[in-house]
């Protein structure tokens, strides 16, 4: 598939199809189409992801990953929005090639890459709640390894980081939008007394530990 | 149709006009207007004579129209909009007729179509803005050209052009019960469309279709027949439940998307 952004405020992405080419999108982001693209319906099942892993998933959080996919299927032209502004990327990934993307920034991916939805980490709450519960965080991602084409948003702007082996960084956990399968990813936390005028406010932070690629996003 | 639109402001004419005839389909129109913002004169002394009312879009992340009106001349738009006007410039409220009480409530609750609108008359200038991330475009109509403007998106129009609405059918499927109203205006006349992120512009050829999502629609001639319609994921009735729902266009003739539907959350 050939994938380009267009606009700049909240960008599309214009996905051009030759005959019988595919692409998988989350069920909703289809801004237009032609009228000869055919659409249909994919299952998790049909991509390898059991129906117990998503309903675990699900079960788990607030986890955006959907139930079945859109799948466009050309001849013609397909394009996607997310709504928001932010910056849309296009990505080549080579065979074996693995980024995890954070939940609900994929916009559309070719059907030679393979899809499975994660946990990327979690984290417990260091102080409890009324109940004397600590709640527990997850942060879902989408796993996508090569080879084929992938677009995703983000947020705000994004910043690109290639880390060396044994290199270090540490980002809000928000700000965190793709990193490669080949980093290491460490929940801390920051407390300090001038956090807040009512005392030590902790806050998650993710230590990511290289080699590989990490990218950061200015908006949540 | 009366005419092609022109398209006044854009980045590939320097702000001169250009005409949006015949063109690829996916001719997609540079982001913003393009346009440096035109210097605000005083308005005591900038009051002037212009024969047509004067829109300028303000470029930006959430631009303005800036609407110059001579002696007697008049604009009007939804209620709520004004950034700014100068103190000489009135203000009116201009009734909306069509249909009875439950038409006119129909479209006023359940649709975004406001019970009436306000009418500003110069001389003076005014300003007016959608609140939205976005890009704004000026269409001067010929005259009896007429096209349909998607809710929420028109900004102002001179009062020469004739207001009216449109209404496509929901395809009446559990959460889309209700259709899409469209504010339908005939020149001639100039008027400005707030587009909710970029706009992409593009030319339907005759019995040409695209399928744009619901909230997509910024403005379409009123020769392009639009319906809304349930493309099923697969068969059954599970197929059905989880249909696409998207509204059908079909040429010929312009049509305008929004990259953002207005209706979702975007900042």
């Amino acid at each position: 598939m050939e994938a380009d952004s267009v606009g700049g405020i909240a960008p599309a992405v214009l996905v051009t199809l030759r005959h019988g080419e595919k692409v998988l999108a989350a069920h909703g982001l289809m801004l237009y189409k032609e009228h000869q693209v055919q659409v249909h319906r994919r299952t998790m099942k049909s991509l390898g992801v059991s129906r117990t892993h998503l309903m675990g998933m699900h079960a788990l959080g607030d986890s955006e990953e959907s139930y079945f996919f859109a799948e466009f299927e050309g001849p013609g032209h397909v394009s996607f929005s997310r709504d928001k502004g932010g910056e849309v990327r296009v990505l080549q990934l080579a065979p074996g090639q693995t980024i995890r993307l954070r939940d609900g920034h994929l916009i559309c991916f070719d059907e030679s890459v393979r899809y499975y939805p994660m946990v990327l980490a979690q984290y417990q709450s260091p102080v409890p709640d009324a109940n004397g519960q600590r709640a527990t965080t997850y942060l879902f991602a989408d796993e996508l390894t090569g080879p084929g084409t992938i677009v995703y948003q983000s947020y705000g702007n994004i910043l690109s980081f290639n880390l060396q082996p044994g290199e270090a960084m540490r980002t809000s956990v928000a700000g965190l939008l793709a990193c490669a399968n080949t980093v290491g990813l460490r929940i801390d936390w920051l407390a300090s007394p001038a956090m807040a005028s009512t005392g030590p406010v902790p806050l998650p932070v993710l230590d990511i530990t290289g080699p590989g690629m990490v990218l950061v996003h200015s908006g949540t | 149709m009366g005419g092609v639109p022109v398209e006044v402001g854009s980045a590939e004419t320097g702000g001169r006009g250009r005409e949006l005839g015949a063109g690829p389909l996916h001719r997609v129109v540079p982001p913003f207007c393009g346009r440096e913002p035109k210097k605000r004169s005083d308005s005591t002394t900038d009051v002037g004579e212009p024969k047509t009312v004067e829109l300028e879009c303000l470029a930006g992340l959430v631009p303005t129209v800036l609407a110059t009106l001579g002696p007697q001349e008049s604009i009007y738009c939804e209620h709520g909009i004004m950034l700014f006007k100068d103190p000489p410039v009135g203000v009116s409220r201009k009734t909306i007729q069509g249909g009875g009480l439950l038409q006119t409530l129909e479209r006023t609750t359940v649709g975004g179509i406001p019970y009436y609108l306000t009418e500003f008359t110069g001389p003076g200038h005014v300003g007016l803005s959608r609140d939205g991330t976005g890009e704004v475009r000026i269409l001067e109509l010929a005259a009896n050209q007429t096209v349909d403007v998607a809710e929420g998106s028109l900004v102002c129009a001179d009062a020469h052009i004739q207001y009216g609405m449109e209404y496509v059918k929901g395809t009446h499927r559990p959460g889309r019960m209700v259709g899409v109203w469209l504010d339908r205006l005939t020149g001639p006349g100039k008027i400005a469309v707030h587009g909710y992120g970029n706009i992409i512009s593009m030319t339907l050829a005759p019995r040409e279709v695209i399928h744009i999502d619901l909230g997509g629609l910024l403005w379409k001639d009123s020769g392009v027949a639009a319906k809304t319609a349930n493309l099923p994921f697969g068969g059954g009735f599970l197929g059905k439940l989880e249909a696409l729902e998207v509204l059908e266009l079909t040429g010929p003739g312009q049509v305008a998307i929004q990259s953002i539907d207005p209706k979702a959350p975007h900042f």
